[in-house]
């Protein structure tokens, strides 16, 4: 039997389908109209899906009428911000701007940290990522992992967190200290 | 709760900005009063950027998947077409 988890999984990769499919050639007409290549195209398009699922996973927005365009509205003003920063950003900014730490990169030690993380305590981070980043209610969370409840879902949540922040600790000493 | 878990909601609730005005001027106190506690903010702060990086970075692969099924399965050849023809010069 599919799990609750597994159909989240399969409705998001449609949308991404979806949307991909939809919306990417419009885009690529953009970049190609500006100059740019294929691999920056696809390079900034995964940018804007990500922005995209970040904006609709808060509750504080939804663009369910028009994807495409809000998608297509992501991405140029993405390839516009990272190639393009002398023209005006005016016409593209409102809306769509989608924060200074968006697109950052793991640096080597925190890559390094995440590994080990995904390693020692998988279900965890994917516990701790389902509530924070996909946005999942208490409830929802108890429905994905059995809990017998939200109160439950919310203790166990703490727990999680409290064992990757005790790992992180230990592991940035000793890898400050393999580095030192 | 556990008298930790209180703990770590707490952190978390300062850290999101979510305490009342009074609630945080206590746990300010409780900052300079316990080095401990102002260790584990420390830490809990740099846990929820690893997390974020962490979801990025799978959401980042199933995107990844997406991608590789419309460049590369033979289903999609005329999407394939159309998009190449933009970026032939």
């Amino acid at each position: 039997m599919e799990t609750s988890h597994q159909q989240d999984m399969n409705q998001r990769q449609q949308q991404f389908f979806s949307l991909y499919k939809n919306a990417f050639p419009a885009f690529a007409r953009f970049v190609s109209r500006m100059g740019g290549n294929l691999d920056e195209a696809r390079d900034i398009f995964q940018d804007a899906l990500l922005a995209w699922y970040e904006k609709t996973a808060s509750s504080d927005l939804n663009v369910t009428k028009s994807e495409k365009a809000y998608v297509l509205g992501i991405a140029k003003y993405l390839w516009i911000k990272r190639y393009k920063s002398t023209i005006s950003q005016i016409e593209f900014s409102a809306g769509f701007d989608v924060g200074e730490s968006f697109g950052e990169q793991a640096n080597p030690s925190e890559q390094k940290l995440l590994e080990v993380l995904e390693t020692a305590g998988r279900k965890c981070m994917e516990l701790l990522r389902a509530f924070y980043y996909d946005k999942l209610s208490p409830a929802k969370l108890a429905e994905r992992y059995s809990f017998s409840g939200e109160r439950s879902a919310t203790a166990q949540k703490y727990k999680c967190l409290e064992k990757v922040r005790n790992e992180v600790k230990r592991q940035s000493l000793s890898y400050a200290d393999f580095i030192d | 709760m556990q008298t930790s878990s209180i703990e770590t909601c707490e952190i978390e609730a300062h850290l999101s900005g979510a305490q009342q005005p009074e609630e945080s001027l206590i746990f300010q106190v409780k900052l300079i009063l316990q080095p401990d506690l102002a260790d584990k903010l420390r830490w809990q702060q740099k846990t929820y950027r690893l997390l974020q990086l962490y979801s990025r970075q799978k959401l980042r692969a199933e995107i990844l998947d997406v991608e590789n099924i419309l460049f590369n399965d033979a289903l999609h050849l005329s999407f394939r077409q159309k998009v190449f023809k933009l970026f032939k010069r």
